[in-house]
């Protein structure tokens, strides 16, 4: 028998259903099904995994089999790690199975999409997508200490896209909600409409000269801000290993006053979470408190490698059949009291960026880069023209200090966050106003 | 591991549909991480997947599992979503059964997934990357992986390949400076651990201490890395034969138009030598054959799947591969470019390795404004300064239309082979 210090299972059995459209007509739609059973042994010197996929979870003999797999692979292992004794906490129980919405037959789903999909065919527009998704997961935990949680979630979504076409010239839009629990599409048929229109406009819009400027971050800029710049330097793999700037900050200024960034796996945001995947349940962190560090999120073993001083667990998420990573949840910047019209009118003379198409960062050198969906310019405080293909970058400390205003209304977007592995995770701010931005753009 | 029986699944399913495809992927994998200069974690998998597809009256459904045991369930899930989905016009059916033509799979027998073999990787790995010693590897990982993947269909097709693959990678940082380097081979004698582990430190230290950049547009050279994310990247995008279909992409109404210099030619080699696909078949069972999809400078042709050729009236070209849910999408096996070659760094330049955030740069337009990572300005082949802090921008057309230029040396990506490109006049910013 091999030694085993610390063994826990995660099963997750998950179905997930889509539909797509495609310029008016159904593409494919239909549903995938799986079983996932990941099971972690801590040896004398480091972690084991197995996966076993399909599995039984009442089938006690290969439970036993599958640990002693891991455990030969931690045998292996030659990095001592310690987990941090943390109070698991109430696995939250928001119901969001949304069996109504399970039940409902997929034509009328299908339907509703289809319908969604017609309001963006308005003039100029060449081309016309959706896509609808509903995933239902449950969740097994089970550690060698009998503790167990359950949890039963769904999460669904919708896309809407739309692709402007006037001679040679081409741009696109889309629009997405993506919720924990059910979401009806009904509620959602102007999203068309709404998604096409901006693709038309885009077509008259101008590429921005880049450089150094004061930028306004719409919420959706900003949230990825949160997220990427500041959430994922925040996590406690990038401090354990000495790959993040702002690793042994906690107590010191790193931003302006203005600025508290929280992350919430407690939120009912599209990273919601009942337990993490070491089944601990989590709440509100503040990772930077009114421009200081704060907290970093954790892992039970990341918490035991930095200081428990340093942070919380609880931010441990993982994929189905794979091993958890410190990942973030909700995270977001806190509202300030600045109004959207001071925020542009004390600007005066810059860009200002909505919408985001995808960002990434470096923590390890404090670089990142981001892409709005679009923008205006704003000239003598007030927005002019029309800007798109606009991105932003910078480093993560100055731009901390350079935020001056936050506005008083956060938003959310949601999306999926990868870090070699794909989770949902919600993000979003108030307006930010940046007093200095490298903007980039193609003219 | 359960035995699927294939024949019982296609002759159940044809009481019910036109057409029944099955796909199964049997897999073990291991990988090794590393932190503090020795392993913190073994991981083995062994995993399964079915997937279904079945046509009824042109209707294509699917569905997938990755309990084969629940292969009836997933058939009457896949017909359940045949009868929502639209009819697909003009759809002339699964491939029929062909003679494979002689090839290799990309299999190499010396590849076990063993920890020993990982376990070796890394320390060579290791090895290489204390040529650099100012530099602390952070993290570094080896994955293992062999496997076998099966397409069978009711019109006969019934093939098998072998799998293989080796994937290493390292992350290194120098005070702030931070390095990565990476390689995956379904060869084992085509991947060299103290290469990758070399450049990974190599790149930590020699990007420290960069100077800040005037902007103004500049002579640039993209790494292989920086071609592959976001030049081959976009391309491929762009000439999808159901992104051409849906007219999402810019070249909708241009074949055998000029769309790129003259001097550009870029194909589709399924089974190139210096490639890590391999593919005699897709991953429906179309046999594969070389694409010449953009023929000195001419578009010449879009890459189709089964389905997105009979809605454009043509024949697959082979390009299919295999999703989760188990429908396919397009994608290139081995993408090649050739164009007039040059020691691209012999002249003053900015050298770029990495970009980030290529993944946001736009497919219809592709315009794209990046940040730069491990940048140097360059002359006489060689690194003269580090740069510190830079976003690059321009657009991927226009700079496939400009006097391309590449380097004779190439590296291999898991659906590319690709060089280096100098392109004159780049917009950085600084």
């Amino acid at each position: 028998m091999e030694k085993i210090r610390y063994y826990d299972i995660r099963y997750v059995n998950g179905t997930t259903t889509s539909i797509q459209t495609e310029n008016g007509v159904i593409e494919n739609a239909g549903s995938s099904f799986f079983g996932k059973a990941f099971f972690r042994v801590l040896g004398e010197n480091g972690w084991g995994y197995y996966c076993a996929s399909p599995f039984d979870m009442d089938n006690k003999k290969a439970k036993e089999a599958c640990i002693q797999k891991a455990a030969v692979s931690a045998r292996l292992a030659g990095v001592h790690a310690e987990i941090a004794d943390v109070p698991f906490g109430t696995p939250r129980s928001w119901i969001c199975s949304a069996k109504e919405q399970a039940a409902a037959p997929l034509e009328e789903k299908a339907g509703q999409l289809l319908q969604l999909e017609a309001t963006a065919k308005i003039p100029e527009i060449c081309s016309t997508s959706a896509r609808y998704s509903e995933q239902y997961q449950d969740v097994i935990f089970e550690d060698c200490n009998g503790y167990s949680a359950k949890s039963s979630v769904c999460r669904t979504l919708f896309t809407v896209s739309a692709v402007a076409n006037r001679g040679s010239d081409m741009q696109m839009n889309y629009e997405q909600e993506a919720v924990v629990g059910p979401l009806s599409l009904t509620d959602y048929i102007p999203y068309g409409e709404k998604c096409a229109k901006r693709a038309v406009e885009l077509l008259d819009a101008s590429a921005v000269s880049g450089g150094r400027m004061p930028a306004v971050l719409d919420p959706a800029i900003a949230g990825v801000f949160a997220h990427e710049a500041v959430g994922h330097a925040s996590e406690g793999d990038a401090i354990r290993d000495g790959v993040s700037v702002l690793g042994g900050k906690i107590g010191q200024r790193v931003g302006s006053p203005l600025v508290t960034i929280i992350d919430d796996p407690s939120m009912h945001g599209y990273g919601y979470e009942p337990f993490d995947a070491e089944g601990v349940a989590a709440g509100p962190l503040e990772l930077i408190r009114h421009g200081i560090m704060n907290k970093y999120m954790h892992s039970r073993e990341t918490l035991a490698a930095v200081g428990s001083e340093t942070g919380e667990a609880g931010h441990a998420r993982a994929e189905p059949g794979l091993p958890p990573l410190v990942r973030m949840s909700n995270t977001y910047i806190k509202e300030g009291d600045a109004s959207y019209d001071e925020i542009i009118a004390e600007c005066r003379n810059g860009v200002l960026l909505i919408g985001s198409r995808g960002g990434q960062v470096d923590p390890g050198r404090g670089a990142f880069q981001f892409n709005a969906k679009y923008g205006y310019l704003i000239e003598n405080g007030e927005t002019t023209k029309m800007i798109r293909d606009v991105s932003l970058s910078g480093d993560i400390l100055s731009v901390l200090h350079n935020i001056t205003l936050c506005g008083k209304e956060r938003k959310m977007s949601s999306g999926m966050c990868g870090k070699g592995q794909s989770v949902p995770v919600s993000d979003g701010a108030p307006h930010v106003y940046l007093t200095e931005a490298i903007v980039g753009g193609g003219q | 591991m359960s035995e699927v029986d294939i024949e019982k699944i296609l002759s159940y399913g044809e009481k019910f549909a036109d057409e029944v495809e099955v796909f199964i992927l049997d897999y073990t994998d291991l990988s090794l991480e590393q932190r503090e200069m020795a392993v913190s974690s073994v991981f083995e998998h062994v995993g399964q997947s079915i997937y279904v597809r079945v046509v009824k009256d042109n209707h294509i459904g699917v569905s997938g599992t990755s309990d084969p045991s629940r292969w009836k369930d997933c058939l009457e899930v896949a017909i359940s979503s045949a009868k929502l989905s639209e009819p697909v016009t003009g759809w002339t059916g699964f491939p029929e059964k062909s003679v494979l033509p002689n090839g290799q799979d990309p299999f190499d027998a010396k590849i076990t997934v063993t920890p020993a073999l990982a376990a070796e990787y890394l320390e060579r790995m290791n090895a290489g990357a204390s040529a650099h010693p100012e530099a602390r590897v952070v993290t570094a990982e080896v994955s293992l992986l062999t496997g076998v993947s099966t397409v069978a269909n009711s019109n006969g097709v019934h093939y098998t390949r072998k799998m293989s693959d080796i994937s290493l990678g390292m992350d290194a940082i120098s005070d702030n400076s931070t390095g990565y380097d990476s390689d995956s081979s379904p060869f084992l004698e085509r991947i060299n651990p103290e290469k990758i582990g070399e450049q990974t430190s190599f790149w930590a230290t020699a990007s420290r201490n960069g100077v800040n950049v005037e902007t103004k547009k500049y002579d640039v050279v993209l790494s292989e890395h920086a071609v592959e994310s976001l030049i081959f990247g976009l391309f491929s995008d762009t000439v999808n034969g159901k992104n051409v279909l849906t007219g999402k992409s810019v070249y909708v109404g241009h074949l055998s138009e000029e769309v790129m210099n003259p001097s550009v030619s870029i194909s589709d080699v399924p089974m190139d030598k210096e490639g890590s696909a391999w593919k005699r078949f897709d991953t429906e069972g179309t046999l594969t054959s070389d694409v010449d999809i953009v023929k000195n400078g001419v578009l010449s042709s879009f890459l189709y799947d089964a389905k997105t050729a009979s809605q454009a009236k043509t024949i697959s070209t082979g390009n299919a591969h295999r999703s989760g849910n188990g429908a396919t999408y397009i994608a290139p096996h081995c993408m090649r470019i050739s164009a007039p070659v040059s020691d691209v760094l012999e002249k003053p330049c900015m050298y770029v390795r990495e970009v980030i955030g290529a993944h946001t740069a736009n497919p219809l337009t592709g315009e794209f404004s990046v940040e730069v990572a491990n940048a140097f300005f360059a002359e006489s082949g060689r690194f003269v300064q580090p740069v510190k802090k830079a976003m690059i921008s321009g657009n991927v057309f226009d700079i496939l239309r400009g006097d391309v230029c590449i380097s004779a040396e190439t590296k291999t990506f898991d659906n590319a082979v690709v060089p280096k490109m100098r392109i004159s006049g780049m917009q950085v910013i600084g």
